[in-house]
């Protein structure tokens, strides 16, 4: 029985509340969890729970196996879990996490900073074009993972709440406007280190953004 | 009589009132599908709280002097579920998680929201993430740990380590004690009173404001790629500056000494490079097309 505060009507889970959590899921496999049944006939968000995962549960039954068709966040998660830039999905922590526990940011980080160290002498040599620079500053896996990560996030962005929706694209629009600028920058100066420091620093900030809409794509904040 | 009847006409008056205060606000959350749920956690002094509210909706942190966490949380729909896990269960809480769960995606945005207003252990340590919605916390000295989207976050009289991200949101700390990391990107940055040891604060094309003291032993970092940065500090602080603006100006109403040599190579646009008295607090200051001004305080 869940308790009930104020004017009664919202909600603490109670350890009976739990119970019937860590039981839900071997009683949709047929279990013996006659606890489960009766919690959900007294408490009204349990019984909701159980009833939606049992309606799913008949839906699911009708659905056909086709194949589902690949999703691009899918596979950049893959090439980013190879690289050990982030997490692999049984770990899956959530949004804020990353902050948290900045290991996936502090790796790529870690490797923007190493390729733009790597890449100063080459760029004292050469005058390139715009995308170059940015290629050579912070490598091209990088720029490709987040080019990855952000297309994800365009196919995604549509189940995100419409104002956080607008927020992660202006930031991401001003992220973008950054690393044109810089890059347009060292287009004309090659020799200008904050030039550098910005573009990697936004392209850091880009792949923190992106994680943190992907993530929260995934989770409650829909 | 007549006075028997003032009285008994003054006490119904004073009655009505009295249900209406009570009343009204019943009402008013009734109206708007809301509901408000209270409760208290005895807790250890240095209590760890964590508040996950995916769906946003303001929350306020003040610490004070019990041994107790009591909360108060709003919700907007009788779809939505707080969880809270306070362990270890039998005894005073030394961790406190509060977790919003949205029970029907299908509500709209606003009913997603629950607003949460927590008064914990001065000592307690804090994590909070939510997307939206303002936070604001008070008076805790543990460390913070706090997250945003698109909220505004302040923190007044921090001691421990404060960490705070708000992507489009303003930050403002006040009287910040501890080590200070703050971030965004299209938000303000504002700091306060500062008696902080060390600070890295860094937005893309909002504002830094500092307006406190450098520190002897302190580090101090001040970035942003558009916004105007303003510092303000007394001249009696004894500070290194290295300060550069790309496409910026700079406006610096210090009289440094020279320094031996410029840290950077390849250098364009506007610094200032120099020690106020004896120079030791390292502070940094970049902006790539934003201005920057340091000054004295009047």
């Amino acid at each position: 029985m869940q308790e009930q505060g104020g004017n009664g009507a919202a909600h603490w889970a109670s350890a009976a509340c739990r119970d019937f959590d860590a039981q839900l899921s071997d009683y949709l496999e047929g279990g013996d969890r006659p606890g489960v049944v009766s919690h959900a006939a007294e408490c009204a968000f349990c019984g909701a729970v159980l009833s939606d995962m049992l309606m799913v549960r008949s839906a699911s039954a009708e659905l056909a196996d086709d194949e589902p068709s690949p999703r691009v966040w899918a596979n950049v998660r893959a090439a980013l879990v190879a690289e050990g830039l982030i997490r692999p999905p049984r770990e899956r922590r959530r949004w804020t996490e990353w902050l948290l526990r900045p290991v996936p940011a502090a790796a790529l980080t870690a490797l923007i900073l190493l390729s733009a160290f790597a890449i100063r002498p080459v760029l004292r040599r050469h005058h390139r074009t715009a995308v170059d620079f940015a290629e050579l500053v912070v490598g091209h896996d990088v720029i490709q993972n987040v080019s990855q990560m952000e297309t994800a996030f365009r196919e995604q962005s549509a189940d995100l709440n419409p104002t956080i929706k607008r927020a992660y694209e202006e930031d991401l629009a001003s992220l973008n406007g950054e690393i044109k600028e810089c890059n347009d920058t060292l287009a004309r100066q090659p020799d200008d280190s904050l030039s550098r420091e910005y573009l990697v620093s936004a392209y850091t900030e880009k792949a923190r953004v992106l994680e943190s809409a992907l993530e929260l794509g995934d989770g409650d904040g829909r | 009589m007549a006075m028997a009847a003032r009285n008994e006409s003054f006490l119904l008056r004073k009655y009505l009132y009295f249900l209406l205060t009570l009343l009204v606000p019943a009402g008013l959350l009734l109206a708007a599908g809301q509901e408000r749920v209270e409760k208290s956690f005895p807790a250890t002094p240095n209590c760890r709280i964590r508040i996950s509210n995916p769906s946003g909706g303001n929350i306020v942190v003040r610490g004070w002097d019990k041994s107790q966490v009591h909360a108060v949380c709003v919700t907007n729909s009788p779809k939505v579920e707080i969880d809270t896990e306070p362990m270890p269960v039998k005894s005073d809480a030394e961790s406190l998680e509060f977790v919003t769960h949205v029970l029907d995606q299908q509500l709209t945005p606003q009913e997603k929201t629950t607003s949460y207003e927590l008064d914990v252990p001065k000592d307690s340590s804090l994590v909070i993430s939510s997307p939206q919605g303002t936070i604001s916390v008070e008076h805790v000295s543990g460390d913070d740990w706090i997250e945003s989207v698109n909220g505004a976050i302040s923190v007044s009289d921090g001691a421990g380590l404060i960490q705070v991200r708000s992507l489009n949101g303003n930050i403002n700390l006040v009287r910040p004690a501890g080590h200070v990391e703050a971030t965004s990107i299209m938000g303000n940055l504002t700091i306060t009173g500062s008696e902080s040891q060390k600070i890295n604060a860094q937005t893309g094309s909002g504002k830094i404001v500092f307006d406190g003291d450098f520190l002897p032993i302190g580090d101090y970092i001040l970035k942003t790629y558009a916004g105007e940065i303003s510092v303000v500090c007394p001249v009696s602080d004894s500070f290194s500056l290295e300060a550069h603006s790309v496409r910026g100006k700079m406006d610096n109403q210090f009289k440094l000494k020279d320094r031996p040599h410029i840290p950077y190579d390849g250098l364009h646009g506007a610094s200032a490079f120099g020690s106020n008295n004896r120079g030791q607090a390292s502070v940094t200051i970049k902006s790539y097309t934003g201005t920057i001004h340091v000054r004295p305080r009047p």
